[in-house]
């Protein structure tokens, strides 16, 4: 039983990092159609910039709100400055967020050293729990609890505001809101920005557990993708399920058959494209 | 002949591209000699490498710049043609030249079973499933160590013997620009064919094709081993080259690479992926002689291409002809 | 005017101390080193500790090795081995080196072997796979992996531990790796009950630990970098269940500012820490700290043996180095005394040099290995080493 418990809790944990890193990339590409391979970059800067605060002020909040804003900044002027020239040209919006991918490694790499190393979990989430009589981290309960809580936000957002209408309806036909006066520019300059803070929230929240370092932006990158592909591109219900699937499936995965680890993330996505070629949530 | 020159031209400019592979062929002749005479070895390898990685990005622009079709997992027919041919060559001790053509075999069956699979998706989602099949192979590669030698990789495969022995940096690059050139001729004579029209045309406007009556499905799957029979046949290039394959053979890195060697060059003019080997194995080779911060300046150069030659250098230096052309007149 | 006139002199100075020089080297060039190790990516801090604890050797030496002028060309594998084979011919043909500081990655130092060895080139490396070494060009100036692996095994074993759970990323040293646990700790009496080889870089190993055994009594385990900092940290998140032993990379002393108290308690034996206590190791890490802010760890004092095997070398040969087979008998024959203890390589070029027993333990408020016995010549093969007397391994 506690098996069961703690590898759901687990997996859980790790769908809700997976989420709210996903949940960016899908919605910048469900508006813009911008595949943003530096995506795991703006993860890694989240962590990072959250780390450097978070030791200078003694502050986890201090941390995650400055990572969030500065890299939010960030967002909005790539979008701004180089994006937006590129709008609709697919082939050349994947060669400048990959040429974005190595030059931001380089410079966390510069800056932070690359030595692997952890965002300090809030001293308030230290130490463990009781679940269903099985012990279990309180920090990992309180990432559950943040990825619920940005999940219902997005809908809130996108469903019960007018800026969410207006996004949805840009997703679906962007001439039509442009003739309707619509400031499409601002509206994908800060789709992009918020895409970028969210990126950067789930460095500062999956930090603890995954730590900083060299690669770490490709790594989670390839998981955020694989999510999104799962679940179906612009999709944000798609993106809670694949990231759901992703995260339970690599956790069971991990503890049944450890040897085949490498595959865990990688055939499952396979056969839910096999099966429906535009992911559980996708439109066709 | 002015407005059918200009439709031409507009079109996909292969009015300009034509003398292009005359007076390129002879400049590749004097380039490979003078470097086989002359160079030290490293420079021989650095222009072997450029060789090499053209015909692999040339087999990518095929599906990327030609068909419309987003791979990112086209390390996976380099990598399966190199270590199928080394595995061949090693543990079943077959000559080299049978472990190549089967080891091509491999690479081009490979593709059709991994099509079956991928042709069902499209756009973004035929991206994201050709890395994830090629993520299999690199997988199987680093974990079945008595197989593969894992992270090690596979060293000891001798060069070919073809009459004389290539072993010679000189005498193999004789031979792989002898192999390049052939590649080219083939794929351009391809891209210039009906059935090269016919992608263009899946390209622009797949579903007038499906009404026109094309089997839009077996052109894509016909095009895509016609791709990987060429990665392959890079794959097994850079496999003589050191001796040795690895997982990186594999890797996403490697298919991102290439990616960026087609984009950088032009996507769909094949020409442009050339200049997209050479530009790469430059910046990979020399930058990071020059400064630990080369990572930067490669992401830079990207940044750079995209801003302000967003359809590839190949395409750029059209436009400025042309433009300065327009001007003289 | 004046400034018109300074410059002048310069100028004149400058061109003499260059004709100066320039007549000093045309007597006796340089020797030529090359540096190819990995400088970026994950394994980038490691391989700039390599070329870090190299070239504050040479500083120290006035940029001589054996009385000669030194000239280093430094390489970035990119950690691919493809890039490592080609920065090799660069190396080896372009630059013309004599001598070759070789990667740290097990990955890379395979791929580029054989075209060392057929170029006859004397490379001293710290990549820690076995089968890398040829007894001949090739030096290494870390540790076997094998051996190492063995030992790692062997010590829980001698702590009366009986049945144990081994862990390691699943590629080639991994693999290897743990095979090698098991041997040891067979040797020294246990059983492994459970063998759990994860990919590199899982995510999460709250998985991985969940799963572990409740009949086990001791965990043996290897890991690095990104991932040694996830295992420890979700090993402590479930509480610890059981000691652990193994690889002393898995709470290197880069890592342990990031695992803090999760990595206490762990054991095992490495041949190189910077609490090592003896006069030489005292002053390697001050001016080490000196010149780049931080402490030296393994890798660092590798690429600092490198070179003070090269020196030596050279002292033997009188600073000649065209002669490769003198060069690499006379690699072969140095007896050194390192930041490590006392240093010399077998027949197979393997060092043979301590091995510290060490665990992680708080002293003063700070997490540190703390030493707590020495094998004072630990021979880089898998067989039961000799343990010191009066060593208490932590059960």
């Amino acid at each position: 039983m506690s098996f069961w418990i703690v590898n759901t809790l687990n997996g859980l944990s790790l769908a809700m990092v997976l989420f709210v890193l996903s949940a960016g990339l899908t919605l910048v590409f469900g508006l813009m159609q911008i595949i943003n391979m530096a995506h795991g970059s703006f993860y890694l800067l989240g962590g990072y910039i959250a780390l450097s605060v978070i030791q200078a002020s003694g502050s986890f909040i201090a941390g995650l709100v400055t990572a969030c804003v500065a890299v939010m900044l960030l967002g909005a002027g790539i979008q701004r400055l180089m994006l937006q020239r590129l709008h609709k040209q697919e082939l050349p919006q994947s060669l400048l967020t990959l040429g974005l991918l190595f030059i931001i490694a380089d410079v966390a790499f510069w800056l932070w050293g690359g030595n692997a190393q952890l965002v300090p979990k809030p001293a308030m989430l230290e130490g463990a729990m009781t679940i269903l009589g099985v012990g279990y981290p309180v920090y990992r309960v309180a990432i559950i609890g943040m990825g619920l809580f940005v999940a219902v936000l997005l809908w809130l957002l996108l469903e019960r505001t007018r800026v969410g209408a207006l996004v949805r309806a840009g997703m679906d036909d962007e001439e039509m809101v442009r003739a309707m006066g619509i400031n499409i520019p601002l509206i994908f300059t800060g789709m992009f920005a918020f895409g970028a803070g969210l990126a950067a929230l789930g460095g500062v929240l999956g930090g603890p557990l995954l730590g900083m370092f060299p690669g770490a932006d490709f790594e989670v990158a390839l998981l955020a993708f694989v999510v999104v592909t799962v679940g179906g591109l612009g999709s944000v219900r798609g993106a809670f399920l694949g990231s759901l699937l992703v995260g339970l499936v690599d956790n069971f995965g991990a503890a049944w058959f450890p040897q085949f680890s490498l595959f865990t993330v990688i055939v499952p996505m396979v056969i839910v494209l096999a099966i429906r070629p535009t992911g559980l949530a996708g439109r066709a | 002949m002015g407005p059918i020159r200009m439709a031409r031209a507009s079109g996909w400019g292969e009015g300009l591209l034509r003398p292009m592979p005359v007076a390129g062929g002879a400049i590749l002749v004097v380039v490979v000699l003078a470097v086989a005479a002359f160079l030290p070895a490293y420079q021989t390898e650095l222009v072997t490498q450029m060789l090499i990685y053209a015909i692999f990005a040339m087999s990518l622009d095929l599906l990327v710049g030609y068909t419309g079709l987003p791979s990112l997992g086209h390390s996976a027919y380099f990598g399966l043609a190199a270590y199928a041919t080394a595995l061949l060559a090693l543990k079943l001790a077959l000559p080299f030249w049978l472990a190549a053509a089967l080891g091509l075999a491999c690479a081009v069956i490979g593709a059709f079973l991994f099509n079956l699979l991928a042709l069902r998706t499209a756009r973004a989602y035929y991206l994201m499933i050709t890395l994830a099949l090629s993520q299999v192979l690199w997988s199987l590669a680093v974990s079945w160590t008595d197989v593969t030698g894992g992270d090690n990789g596979l060293p000891g495969i001798a060069r070919p013997v073809l009459g004389i022995r290539l072993d010679g940096a000189g005498v193999w690059l004789v031979f792989v620009a002898l192999v390049f050139a052939v590649s080219t001729l083939v794929m351009w004579t391809l891209v210039r064919s009906p059935f090269g029209y016919a992608l263009r045309g899946i390209r622009e406007n797949e579903e007038r094709m499906k009404a026109l009556g094309y089997d839009v499905w077996r052109y894509k799957l016909l095009v895509s081993m016609v791709a990987a029979f060429f990665a392959g046949v890079a794959g097994i290039l850079f496999l003589s080259l050191n001796s040795f394959v690895g997982p990186q053979a594999l890797s996403i890195a490697l298919s991102a690479q290439v990616l960026l060697m087609v984009l950088v060059g032009a996507a769909g003019t094949l020409f442009g992926s050339i200049f997209g080997a050479v530009a790469f194995v430059l910046l990979q080779n020399v930058v990071s002689s020059w400064t630990e911060r080369w990572l930067f300046v490669v992401g830079a150069v990207y940044v750079l291409f995209a801003l302000f030659a967003p359809a590839g250098a190949l395409v750029w230096v059209r436009e400025r002809l042309r433009s300065s052309r327009g001007r003289s007149r | 005017m004046r400034s018109l006139r300074s410059l002048a002199l310069a100028v004149v100075l400058t061109t003499c101390t260059t004709c100066a020089s320039f007549a000093q080297t045309s007597a006796q060039p340089p020797i030529k080193i090359g540096i190819l190790t990995e400088l970026s990516g994950p394994l980038g801090p490691s391989g700039a500790g390599q070329r870090d604890g190299f070239l504050l050797f040479l500083k120290k030496n006035g940029n001589r090795l054996g009385g000669r002028a030194v000239e280093t060309i430094i390489e970035d594998t990119g950690n691919d081995p493809q890039t490592t084979i080609t920065k090799a011919k660069k190396l080896a043909e372009s630059d013309h080196v004599d001598l070759l500081m070789g990667p740290l990655s097990s990955a890379n130092g395979a791929a580029v072997r054989n075209y060392l060895i057929a170029q006859k080139l004397p490379t001293l490396l710290e990549a820690t796979v076995d089968e890398i070494g040829d007894g001949k060009y090739i030096f290494r100036t870390s540790f076997s992996g094998n051996a190492d692996s063995y030992l790692q095994g062997y010590l829980p074993g001698k702590a009366g531990f009986r049945k144990a759970i081994v862990v390691a990323p699943n590629f080639n040293a991994g693999q290897t790796g743990a095979d090698y646990f098991e041997r040891g700790f067979v040797a020294a009496g246990g059983k492994v009950v459970q063998r759990i080889l994860p990919r590199l870089g899982t995510p999460d190993y709250g998985s991985v630990v969940g799963q572990f055994s409740a009949e086990a009594d001791v965990g043996i385990i290897f890991m690095a970098g990104g991932d040694a900092i996830r295992f420890v940290k979700a090993f402590a998140d479930y509480g610890k269940k059981l000691p652990l032993y193994g690889f002393t990379a898995t709470v290197d002393e880069t890592l342990l500012p990031a695992q803090g108290k999760a990595a206490l308690g762990f054991t095992g034996a490495g041949f190189y820490f910077s609490t090592i206590d003896s006069p030489v190791n005292r002053q390697f890490v001050a001016d080490y700290q000196a010149a780049y802010k931080q402490n030296p760890a393994w890798f660092s004092a590798g690429g600092y043996i490198a070179a003070q095997a090269i020196d030596a070398a050279l002292m033997r040969t009188g600073g000649k180095v065209d002669d490769r087979e003198a060069m690499v008998t006379a690699l072969r024959s140095v007896r050194l005394v390192t930041p490590a203890g006392n240093f010399a390589f077998d027949e197979n070029h393997n060092p043979i040099q301590p091995r510290y027993v060490m665990q992680v333990r708080e002293v003063n408020g700070v997490i540190r290995p703390v030493i707590l016995g020495v094998i004072p010549e630990f021979k880089p093969v898998a067989e039961p080493p000799t343990l010191p007397a009066g060593l208490v391994l932590p059960r």
